[in-house]
């Protein structure tokens, strides 16, 4: 069977590209399977490159059909294909954290209760953790811009911009002493905070490594 | 096919079950496979099988190598110790399904 040649696979990984397949390993995926399908049929029905290309891209047009993200995407359009992998990766993956933060909130809140020192302590530990997770993740941030994006990375640079804020009120938090005077409600909505940014640095990492994996199976770093 | 319907829900037992049958297989030759199986009754397309795979290997029941094929990356798939026994239980559960099915669409009486 005659294989396709890596100027007909870089057309088709424009097309791909153009489609909003912009993820490498996905679209390098999606790439081997679409030429499997026209190598086929070119061999199959004697067909030129540009028919069968044209034949089996048409197949995939439902795949490639744009679909929007209402939960915590935003309102971003992406092909289906890689809406369903969002979907997974994203709303499952953050379901088990949020429930971990708010085990973590009542713990906090014990804490605080039983010995406002020891609370005083553990706010200033994230707070500082915070700030230098902070520091390492603007350090990342254009590397994972520049580099080959994933599925991962997308999702670390989106939901980024969820851990600023929340960040931002931890470090001011402990900056201006509010933990020493805080009012019983005031400690919850804290601990709450901090329960929640703890979670959601543990998401981040989990896409960070994930990104890393991917770019070692691709042999990329 | 005529009823892709009454497959969907034992996709991820087809698919484990072929891997246990083939050290590693990547996405186009599973689909083959199934369709050589079946005499093409059994269309699997990439929009179910993709995610069914990626869930899996998210699972920790498949692990993935990355190699170079035709001037392009090919990606197998091939089952963990975790994927073995998650594929015993999926056969047993399908086998349980269809002699359920098969209880209710050809009873046995007895007198």
């Amino acid at each position: 069977m005659k294989k396709l040649n890596p100027v007909q696979l870089e057309e088709i990984r424009s097309i791909l590209r153009h489609k909003g397949i912009i993820f490498f390993d996905i679209q390098e995926e999606l790439l081997d399977h679409i030429a499997s399908e026209i190598e086929e049929k070119m061999a199959m029905e004697s067909l030129s490159f540009e028919a069968s290309s044209k034949a089996v891209l048409g197949l995939w047009e439902n795949s490639f059909r744009l679909k929007q993200n209402r939960l915590l995407l935003g309102k971003d359009l992406y092909p289906k294909i890689i809406y369903e992998e969002l979907k997974r990766n994203s709303v499952k993956m953050l379901w088990p954290l949020l429930l971990l933060s708010l085990v973590l909130t009542s713990l906090l809140v014990i804490l605080n209760y039983e010995t406002n020192e020891l609370f005083k302590d553990f706010a200033y530990l994230i707070g500082f953790f915070s700030l230098t997770a902070g520091i390492i993740s603007l350090f990342l941030y254009p590397q994972l811009k520049n580099g080959k994006q994933t599925i991962y990375s997308h999702l670390l640079l989106k939901d980024f911009k969820i851990f600023i804020p929340m960040e931002t009120t931890v470090i001011l938090q402990v900056y201006e002493q509010k933990v020493e005077n805080a009012s019983m409600y005031q400690s919850i909505l804290f601990s709450f905070f901090m329960a929640m940014m703890l979670c959601f640095l543990i998401y981040l990492v989990m896409l960070y490594l994930k990104h890393l994996d991917l770019h070692r199976k691709y042999a990329l770093s | 096919m005529s009823n892709s319907k009454l497959y969907k829900g034992s996709l991820s037992t087809i698919i484990l079950k072929l891997l246990a049958e083939k050290d590693k297989m990547y996405g186009y030759e599973i689909t083959q496979k199934v369709k050589e199986i079946t005499n093409g009754e059994l269309k699997i397309t990439e929009g179910a099988l993709y995610p069914a795979l990626h869930k899996l290997e998210a699972d920790g029941f498949l692990q993935v190598e990355v190699k170079k094929v035709d001037n392009r990356l090919r990606k197998y798939y091939k089952l963990t110790e975790a994927g073995i026994k998650e594929k015993v239980h999926k056969i047993n559960e399908l086998e349980q399904f269809i002699e359920n099915i098969q209880g209710i669409i050809n009873p046995k009486f007895s007198i």
